[in-house]
């Protein structure tokens, strides 16, 4: 119904959306969920046609969203906003007969029967109905979010979207919400794109799940199950989550990880390689954990360079963005010989950064213990020199570990390691 | 001997005296001292301008305002800017020895701010035609002019009396002074005008108020509806002979007693107030004459 | 306390309050006059006597020219309040004041002493310094923060050549200039009574009809174009129009302060901010309350007249903290 094709946009100069594809299909419920900032409320207003793309466009039944009139498109669609401040005291009855505005026959008609009817039916719906002569300017977030909804409910178009409407809900109101929204997907075939930081209900009601990353790109949609997975979950919102299937619903359920022990590494000398922002958890993590932590080679200016003076944490530093001299590395050396555990990071590798991976060789010979979080081979830009090389330190006895829960997991259970 | 010497003394400190150095009071009871009579006078007044020239003293006159508009040589005189804001750097490119200012246009500030360049600062204030014959006086008495204003105050005082003699058995008219006619802005009792309307014999129908100058509009002026109405406005403003013929009610009007008089001759207490005081009373008694 | 009584109450005094405030109007000012030769005079009609004249030409236009001004005023504020999101808007946002003071006064600088000169210099003033800001503000598409800060900009350019002008000009000019710039009622000619109420009137039709746009737009421009409103087009009505109407009033009786500002804040604390109603009742009471305040600056120290500027903001603001104590916020 919604087809979304190579829709390109920026905010400004920031990059929001790059050629991105996919399609709402009619009488469905998407979800779209991701990290803060990825650009969820942008695609809202993007599909919504409030906001231009760049390229691309944004077919409604193959129609341009642009070349829709306004008010059509508010008579086809309504959205419930995250949330607004509003300095007028309209009371709730009013706020919501506003929704009935794309249904004026002109500027000058009074509401007749079926106005009001759809109004009092928004009212019942969303349990608003004891506020209706309060002035929404004294209503609690949550109270005035379901007169939001109530509003939206009344314009009675085909297609609804929501910009997590749930945030300030109690937990009855939100089930409630909830089960309105199934009500009107079932009953009336209303299409519903929501928003949702609420992953489980999302994966409970949504016939297909809209995953982005950060960046704007989609990593995956489909059905709740194919989406929510731990892998998924771990990797887009840096969460160690176990997925359970629900037993009533069947659909997927997270349990979330917490760990309640914190680690304790007892001034723990540990040494990191790292570069680009792939050390920036781990320092603060080993930092928190209050082990002695050393870092290097990092080039002046590097986000981990930074991170690490921040923290006091000695580097061997290099001036901006030249390859690693041989007193950068030397002074590398003599950090991993006094260190008792070696730390490779996920990152890039180039020619620049290739020497560390000796360093690394060298220390498993002297019996540093060497961890290695997992690498990407698609992140060797050496033309395969620094795969090998992992690869050979592997066969080494260098210990390659999932993540980075995992790592300090494993320096926790360490027994405590006299200096070599 | 020692009486010789303090005789001499004496002498030495009477002629030091009557050589024409000596301190004053000026109107707002500052004391003023000049050492010498004036030679190099600034002139922050329109109307002691006025008076200086009439005394035959504009040799001594080095700069005057903007405003400084009468006589017509005064237009060629160096100027220092307006009498509220006049340019202390100008006034003192001038090398004055003696700065005459007025109390009500220049503000307090303002005669500090002259006393801080090392000159002699003389304040007038006339706010009626008495204090002004005084201030003539005054102003003949700090520059060495006494006779000269004497003899002028004396002139200008008998013209007054001739013509208080020639009237002092007519009615008074109510008379109703403008000084401006859009918006409609009206003399009050305590203004120099006032006075000028009392002197020539007439009925100020203006009570007092919150403004000296007050705005009126038209519901006022046909209720009070004065016998005469005097306009004296600055250039500018519409014409005053046709202003009033909307409201043929006015007996000002149908008995056509609206009367132009030249503003500068009743609104600067200076030697042209005679001229004023004249053509007042020529306008409230029109069936008097008043041969000169 | 039933909502509905109260309701017909306050609807039948605020229906009554221009006619009340006009005969108020009527009964006070330089001449004395009781209220039965108000009434004889009233039920004559026009005539030659003094007391006729006072009444019926001078009096009853003044009285009916102030309604209409302060109709015009609280309509245009009530616009800007709606369409800025913005209760501490006034009709002379937006650069309006600016334009038609400098408009005015170098009319006045100028010399030009035709009194159609300064009404149509003040009006062009007002209508081109909003064309402006609106230029520059790119208004179709900008957000009303960044029209508020073009007004601004736009306005103190504005205010300083006035400054500039009245700093060169001679003392007369900068006279006039001040009680123009105060408000005042009694510099229009009467004759243009008609065509003001005829401008002010299609204006009110006009701005109420858009009643439901303005509603939208105090929702924020994003959720009015949701519901289907186009907002750049909505805008530009509604500017031109609250434009319009402030042009009119400030051209009749300069810059008269604190009506568009405190009359639409006093109906909406009484009668919510529904536009349906908001916008009759704030025309209705702006009419009276600038009636009354024109007889009050004509009357209390005649036959000598303040600006009425001076007695609507001395009545207005305490009213108004008052009622804000009382309701407490809620804007």
């Amino acid at each position: 119904m919604i087809q979304i094709n190579n829709l390109s946009f920026s905010f400004a100069s920031a990059e929001i959306f790059n050629r991105l594809n996919f399609t709402v299909n009619r009488g469905e419920i998407l979800s779209i969920i991701g990290p803060n900032g990825c650009g969820k409320s942008t695609l809202l207003r993007l599909l919504r046609g409030s906001l231009k793309a760049q390229s691309g466009d944004v077919l409604w039944d193959k129609t341009p969203v642009g070349k829709i009139p306004a008010g059509e498109m508010a008579r086809k669609v309504a959205v419930v906003p995250q949330s607004s401040t509003i300095s007028f005291p309209y009371k709730v009855r009013e706020l919501v007969a506003m929704g009935r505005y794309p249904h004026r026959k002109n500027l000058l008609s009074f509401q007749d029967k079926t106005d009001l009817q759809a109004i009092e039916q928004a009212l019942v719906m969303t349990d608003i109905l004891p506020l209706v002569e309060r002035p929404i300017t004294q209503l609690s977030g949550g109270e005035l979010q379901r007169v939001l909804l109530a509003r939206a409910l009344a314009q009675n178009g085909s297609v609804l979207f929501l910009d997590e409407a749930t945030n300030h809900l109690d937990i009855d109101h939100r089930f409630e919400l909830t089960e309105l929204l199934l009500q009107l997907n079932r009953e009336q075939q209303t299409t519903i794109v929501q928003i949702s930081h609420d992953l489980d209900l999302a994966a409970a009601i949504s016939q297909r799940i809209l995953l982005l990353t950060e960046h704007g790109k989609i990593a995956e949609i489909g059905s709740p199950e194919k989406v929510m997975t731990a892998a998924n979950l771990q990797q887009i919102f840096r969460v160690d989550v176990k997925v359970d299937s629900n037993p009533f619903t069947g659909t997927p359920q997270i349990v979330p990880l917490i760990n309640k022990s914190n680690h304790q590494l007892n001034n723990l000398k540990v040494h990191l390689i790292c570069g680009g922002g792939s050390g920036n958890t781990l320092l603060r993590r080993l930092h928190l954990a209050k082990a002695k932590v050393t870092a290097g080679p990092l080039n002046q200016g590097d986000s981990d360079e930074m991170t690490a003076n921040v923290l006091n944490i000695p580097v061997a530093q290099e001036i901006p963005f030249s390859p690693f001299s041989e007193q950068t590395l030397a002074t590398t050396q003599n950090f991993i010989e006094t260190t008792e555990i070696l730390v490779i990071t996920t990152q890039w590798w180039g020619v620049g950064n290739l020497p560390c991976l000796d360093l690394a060789e060298t220390a498993i010979h002297q019996g540093i213990a060497v961890y290695l979080l997992a690498q990407q081979q698609e992140q060797d830009y050496t033309g395969g020199k620094a795969w090998e090389k992992i690869q050979q330190l592997k066969n080494q006895g260098v210990r390659a570990v999932r993540n980075e829960e995992h790592l300090l997991d494993e320096l926790d259970s360490l027994p405590p390691i006299s200096i070599i | 001997m020692l009486k010789n010497f303090i005789s001499c003394m004496l002498l030495v400190l009477l002629f030091s005296v009557s050589a024409g150095g000596a301190d004053f009071t000026d109107a707002v009871n500052r004391q003023v001292s000049l050492p010498h009579p004036p030679k190099r006078i600034v002139s922050l007044v329109p109307s002691v301008t006025e008076i200086l020239f009439t005394l035959g003293l504009e040799k001594h006159i080095v700069a005057v305002t903007d405003f400084c508009t009468y006589p017509e040589a005064a237009l060629k005189l160096p100027k220092v800017g307006n009498y509220a804001d006049p340019s202390l750097e100008s006034i003192l490119l001038h090398k004055p020895d003696l700065i005459i200012a007025a109390a009500d246009m220049n503000r307090p500030a303002l005669v500090r701010r002259l006393e801080l360049l090392e000159v002699p600062v003389y304040v007038v204030y006339p706010q009626t035609v008495a204090e002004t014959l005084k201030t003539i006086q005054n102003l003949g008495n700090i520059t060495g002019a006494e006779k000269q204003s004497k003899e002028l105050v004396n002139s200008i005082k008998m013209k007054i009396q001739r013509i208080q003699q020639k009237i002092s058995n007519s009615k008074q008219p109510t008379t109703l002074e403008c000084v401006l006619l859009q918006p409609l802005t009206v003399a009050g009792p305590d203004t120099f005008v006032a006075d000028i309307i009392a002197i020539a014999g007439g009925q100020n129908v203006v009570p007092k108020g919150p403004s000296r100058y007050p705005t009126w509009n038209t519901e006022a002026l046909l209720t009070i509806d004065p016998e005469t109405i005097i306009v004296s406005t600055y250039p500018g403003q519409p014409d005053p002979n046709h202003f009033f013929d909307a409201w043929p009610q006015l007996q000002a009007v149908r008995n056509q007693r609206i009367i132009n008089i030249n503003a500068d001759w009743i609104h600067r207490p200076g030697p042209r107030m005679i001229l004023g005081i004249t053509a007042l009373a020529k306008a409230l008694h029109p069936g008097i004459s008043f041969n000169e | 306390m039933n909502k509905f009584a109260t309701k017909s109450w306050v609807w039948l005094l605020f229906l009554l309050s221009p006619p009340a405030a006009i005969l108020i109007s009527l009964s006070t000012g330089s001449l004395d006059l009781s209220w039965n030769q108000l009434f004889t005079i009233l039920l004559q009609g026009s005539g030659p006597d003094i007391e006729q004249v006072i009444i019926w030409q001078i009096r009853l236009p003044r009285a009916l020219l102030a309604g209409l001004v302060g109709a015009a005023l609280s309509l245009s504020g009530v616009t800007f309040q709606a369409v800025l999101r913005n209760p501490l808007a006034d009709p002379y946002l937006l650069g309006i004041s600016g334009g038609a003071a400098l408009g005015a006064v170098i009319a006045l600088t100028c010399g030009f002493q035709s009194p159609m000169i300064i009404p149509l210099a003040a009006f062009i003033g007002a209508l081109t310094a909003l064309l402006l800001v609106y230029l520059v503000a790119q208004a179709h598409t900008c957000s009303s923060h960044t029209l508020i800060l073009s007004g601004v900009m736009v306005g103190s350019l504005a205010a300083a050549l006035l400054l500039f002008l009245l700093w060169r000009a001679p003392a007369d000019a900068t006279r006039q200039a001040i009680f123009w710039l105060a408000g005042n009622l009694s510099l229009a000619n009467p004759d243009w009574l008609s065509w003001g109420w005829i401008w002010v009137l299609i204006g009110f039709l006009l701005l109420w009809s858009q009643s439901p746009n303005l509603d939208l737009l105090t929702q924020g421009e994003e959720t009015a174009a949701d519901l289907g409103l186009d907002v750049g087009r909505s805008r530009l009505i509604l500017f031109a129009l609250a434009g319009a109407l402030t042009a009119c009033a400030v051209s009749l009786a300069g810059l008269v302060g604190f009506v568009g500002l405190v009359i639409p804040h006093i109906c909406r604390m009484l009668w919510g901010p529904g536009h349906r109603l908001l916008l009759p009742f704030s025309a209705l009471l702006g009419s009276s309350f600038l009636i009354i305040a024109d007889a009050i600056a004509r009357s209390l120290y005649a036959p000598a007249e303040i600006p009425v500027g001076v007695v609507t903001a001395v009545l207005g603001a305490p009213f108004f903290l008052y009622l804000l104590r009382r309701k407490g916020g809620g804007l």
